[in-house]
């Protein structure tokens, strides 16, 4: 390479949101047996489908929003804002049209599916994000599979 | 405006109409408090991006994370929106 030529630095290409989203959606199967088999012991089966469908939601919303960010920024990214901000309202607008529904049938106990939903996105969230922030300090914590150190 | 609220109760039984009413507010609230957060977080890694495209894979990382947290401002309208 001659002086006057200098690499450009080009866009990553990995699938990070997706990653990310796999890995919340491990920790949230993780979680889930706990979470139904306990609340349906102690409030009956309605509470168990109430958080089985919340937990569903919560990890398919995940898992959405990592396939439609990590596309945009892949193939598209001067469109990212515009797609983040649409998608969020989509997935907004699909939540509250699955939430009205489900309300309307009355086949979960309410309380628990809106707790659910919430308890489950924080937790998720917050380990995963102690996941993340603990690989972003010390990268090399978790070595690449077939990589020796000489 | 609370006596206000009492009076327009007791004369007209509005007070459903109305509680129905403050919910849509309180929902669009909350939807648009998280769309304002998600529009500034998304330009704000965009020109990382462009600054530095070496650091995009840490700059897409917390962007994604960022997205989330503002989103369960707006899960939480919902819940308080139909309970």
């Amino acid at each position: 390479m001659s002086p006057m030529e200098f690499a450009v630095p080009q866009p990553s290409t990995e699938r990070i949101e997706s990653t990310i989203a796999h890995d919340l959606a491990k920790k949230g199967l993780i979680v889930a047996p706990i979470v139904v088999i306990g609340l349906g012991v102690w409030r009956g089966p309605e509470a168990a489908l109430g958080a089985v469908l919340a937990l569903g939601i919560v990890i398919v919303n995940f898992l959405a929003a990592a396939w439609i960010l990590g596309w945009t920024a892949r193939n598209a990214p001067h469109a990212l804002t515009g797609v983040a901000l649409m998608s969020f309202l989509v997935r907004l607008l699909i939540i509250t049209i699955l939430g009205a529904g489900i309300k309307a049938l009355d086949i979960v106990d309410w309380p628990v599916f809106c707790f659910t939903l919430i308890g489950s996105y924080f937790v998720l969230l917050f380990w995963e994000l102690r996941s993340v922030s603990l690989t972003l300090a010390y990268p090399g914590l978790k070595p690449k599979p077939g990589h020796h150190e000489e | 405006m609370s006596i206000a609220l009492h009076l327009l109760a007791a004369t007209g039984g509005l007070t459903g109409e109305l509680d129905a009413g403050l919910a849509k507010v309180g929902y669009g609230l909350a939807a648009i408090g998280p769309g304002i957060g998600i529009g500034y977080l998304v330009g704000q890694s965009v020109q990382a991006m462009a600054r530095q495209p070496e650091m995009a894979g840490q700059v897409r990382t917390t962007m994604f994370l960022g997205i989330a947290f503002a989103e369960a401002l707006a899960l939480i309208g919902f819940v308080l929106f139909f309970l």
